[in-house]
């Protein structure tokens, strides 16, 4: 994955949260501080995210990437394409 | 002959090692507590450079047939439906991966979960033989030679059970956990024809995804009932599958497959989280999910 996703930080963000929310059932609604791990988010369905990503914003999406940043706020800060970190990608 | 009470389907190809003791794990004697005419093995070579036959199974008394897959393709979907159409059983059980032992009581296990709903979906877990899942296990030295010494450490087939202790489960969640596919999926005959068998569309190497769209489709089936079976299993014996081979292997299988899932379904693959009832086939009873912890 050498390149942020054609996308802003908030678009990307509530993205990732609509989505994990149609997954899981969580009373307080999608963490995007904690790691998709501790709410039940496995890495089985990391990679199939990756996947609808990639159809969603026509582009690669490198599923180790949910790993190396392993919350929503973590990969939106890497990859959207505001994000708030300086690069990534061509790097990792 | 009266008509067996299950159909196991079980595809193979290029498994000369493996098919003969996948066959053995689902004869008698060592499946345990089934009739002599409960059962119907059922195996279509994909194209293997030599098709399996019964002379690779010598002390294997069962009913089995030998069938190959008329221009077999990399998917393994023609081949299953053929087992499908060929089967009898009022209950069928398909084994998309003919490298998978079986644990002694799965069948019984699933023949007696069948009888507690009017449209039972049987899911059995998965295992991998091995120290670690077998795509990490490879990165250790694990290999066919070291399969066979661990597989002769607890004297199988002489207690099949103690194949518990030399595996992995697939399911990081425990068998109550988020579950993407069986492979050993047991359904009534009229709701394999409710289903209409396994998706043709599904045509690249291995099938990609096809055998969790079975399981996901027939889990959506109006008014089923799923049913995971606890305290039996299938064991994956390493053969160099797709999904089984390596981490990159196994990731690349899923996420090329997800795509190809959300274009042709329209809606993205989905782990089943609702793990149904849990019967825990050593107790013959069906357990509450706390049971599981």
């Amino acid at each position: 994955m050498d390149q942020r996703l054609p996308c802003d930080a908030e678009t990307l963000r509530r993205w990732m949260v609509s989505y994990i929310g149609s997954i899981l059932t969580l009373p307080d609604g999608v963490p995007t501080d904690k790691t998709f791990d501790s709410y039940g988010f496995d890495s089985v369905e990391a990679v199939v995210m990756s996947s609808v990503l990639e159809e969603e914003f026509s582009t690669e999406v490198d599923p180790v990437q949910l790993f190396e940043h392993p919350s929503i706020d973590a990969f939106v800060a890497a990859f959207a394409s505001d994000g708030a970190q300086a690069t990534h990608g061509g790097d990792v | 002959m009266s008509r067996p009470s299950v159909s196991l389907i079980v595809v193979s190809y290029q498994m000369a090692r493996e098919l003969p003791r996948t066959l053995r794990s689902l004869s008698r004697p060592y499946q345990t507590d089934l009739a002599d005419d409960d059962l119907e093995i059922i195996v279509v070579d994909n194209g293997s450079a030599r098709p399996p036959g019964p002379e690779d199974i010598p002390g294997v008394d069962a009913d089995i047939r030998f069938l190959q897959q008329p221009n077999p393709t990399v998917s393994p979907v023609p081949a299953i439906n053929t087992g499908l159409a060929a089967a009898e059983g009022a209950l069928i059980g398909v084994w998309i991966d003919g490298a998978r032992l079986a644990s002694p009581g799965l069948v019984a296990a699933c023949i007696t979960a069948s009888r507690l709903h009017p449209r039972p979906v049987i899911a059995t877990l998965n295992y991998q033989l091995g120290p670690t899942l077998q795509f990490d296990s490879v990165r250790q030295g694990y290999d066919q030679a070291a399969e066979d010494r661990l597989l002769a450490s607890i004297g199988w087939p002489e207690d099949g059970y103690r194949l518990f202790d030399i595996a992995r489960s697939e399911l990081r969640g425990g068998p109550a956990g988020p579950m993407l596919e069986s492979n050993a999926l047991f359904l009534p005959r009229a709701l394999w024809n409710e289903l209409g068998g396994y998706d043709p569309v599904f045509v690249e190497p291995g099938g990609g995804l096809v055998n969790s769209d079975t399981y996901l489709r027939a889990c959506a089936l109006p008014d089923v009932q799923q049913i995971r079976i606890l305290g039996e299993g299938t064991f994956h014996q390493i053969h160099g599958g797709l999904s089984t081979s390596t981490l990159e292997s196994a990731v690349d299988v899923l996420r090329q497959g997800s795509r190809l899932y959300l274009r042709r379904r329209g809606y993205a693959l989905r782990t089943m989280r609702d793990p149904g009832w849990l019967y825990d086939a050593r107790r013959g009873a069906i357990v509450p999910m706390e049971a599981t912890a």
